[in-house]
């Protein structure tokens, strides 16, 4: 995660849009298990983290991703 | 007002919604018009403007819904006067829609005009979906086979096990009974002697 992470610009990363169906975009902000990744490694703000929690779990609801493994 | 700045009319209260559900892939493939109707139908059933209503996509599943390890995602998108628990009764009772997510949104995408309107086409078909086994079927199977095998592995090991015990207890009872006797021999032995002495 970190590698396609750090490669992303701050700039980029901060207007990129979450959404639910940007499975490719989400698989990158969790982890070999399955957990969201912390905002100590996505440096993301509150309301930004949140907004990525929020979009993980509708995908994970429609089973889009996993939500373990 | 609630749904008021959505659509610029303070007399309403429409608000526009995104709604994706995960559809069973038999009726797919039986009928794919077919099965969007089914949303399509529930959705003017109870008074909903519909938008957009397009295939988003046909993928397996991270994990099986309802013994399904393949599905078809619908996205629509409509409008209707606030949330409606009728609406999302009939979803849940219907074994067409294996799942469903709705959610308010602030207007609707220009370019998913563009893709229903694709679709609506007369000569469209959708890509043919693949054949998809029952996880039961592919999973289970596998995994009841292994189990079986994992099960006689083990038996045998456990009686193997047991057996070496059962020698090695014979084995150190025999070596153990001369080796127990002997001290106790000397013992007696020992104090034969100190008694004659004194």
């Amino acid at each position: 995660m970190t590698d396609s992470n750090q490669a992303m610009k701050q700039s980029d990363r901060k207007n990129v849009d979450l959404d639910y169906k940007d499975i490719e975009l989400l698989t990158r902000f969790v982890g070999g298990q399955g957990q969201i990744v912390s905002r100590r490694r996505t440096g993301y703000s509150a309301q930004r983290q949140r907004a990525l929690k929020q979009a993980i779990k509708r995908a994970r609801h429609l089973g889009l991703m996993p939500f373990v493994g | 007002m609630f749904g008021a700045a959505n659509t610029g009319d303070p007399t309403t209260l429409k608000q526009t919604y995104e709604g994706m559900f995960v559809l069973d892939n038999d009726a797919v493939r039986a009928d794919w018009q077919a099965a969007k109707r089914i949303v399509t139908d529930f959705l003017a059933k109870h008074g909903a403007e519909l938008k957009t209503a397009r295939r988003w996509d046909e993928r397996r599943l991270s994990y099986p819904i309802k013994n399904h390890v393949r599905a078809t995602f619908l996205l629509c998108f409509f409008e209707q006067d606030g949330e409606n628990p009728t609406l999302l009764r009939d979803l849940e009772l219907n074994e067409t829609v294996l799942r469903y997510l709705i959610l308010r949104t602030p207007l609707v995408p220009a370019m998913e005009y563009e893709l229903s309107e694709e679709e609506n086409k007369p000569g469209y078909e959708p890509p043919p979906v693949p054949e998809d086994m029952a996880p039961a079927a592919e999973e289970g199977a596998s995994a009841a086979e292994t189990v079986d095998v994992d099960l006689d592995q083990i038996e045998a090991e456990v009686a193997e096990a047991v057996e070496e015990i059962e020698s090695v207890e014979t084995v150190a009872v025999a070596a153990d009974a001369p080796a127990a006797k002997a001290p106790a021999a000397k013992a007696t032995e020992a104090k034969a002697t100190e008694s004659k002495e004194g």
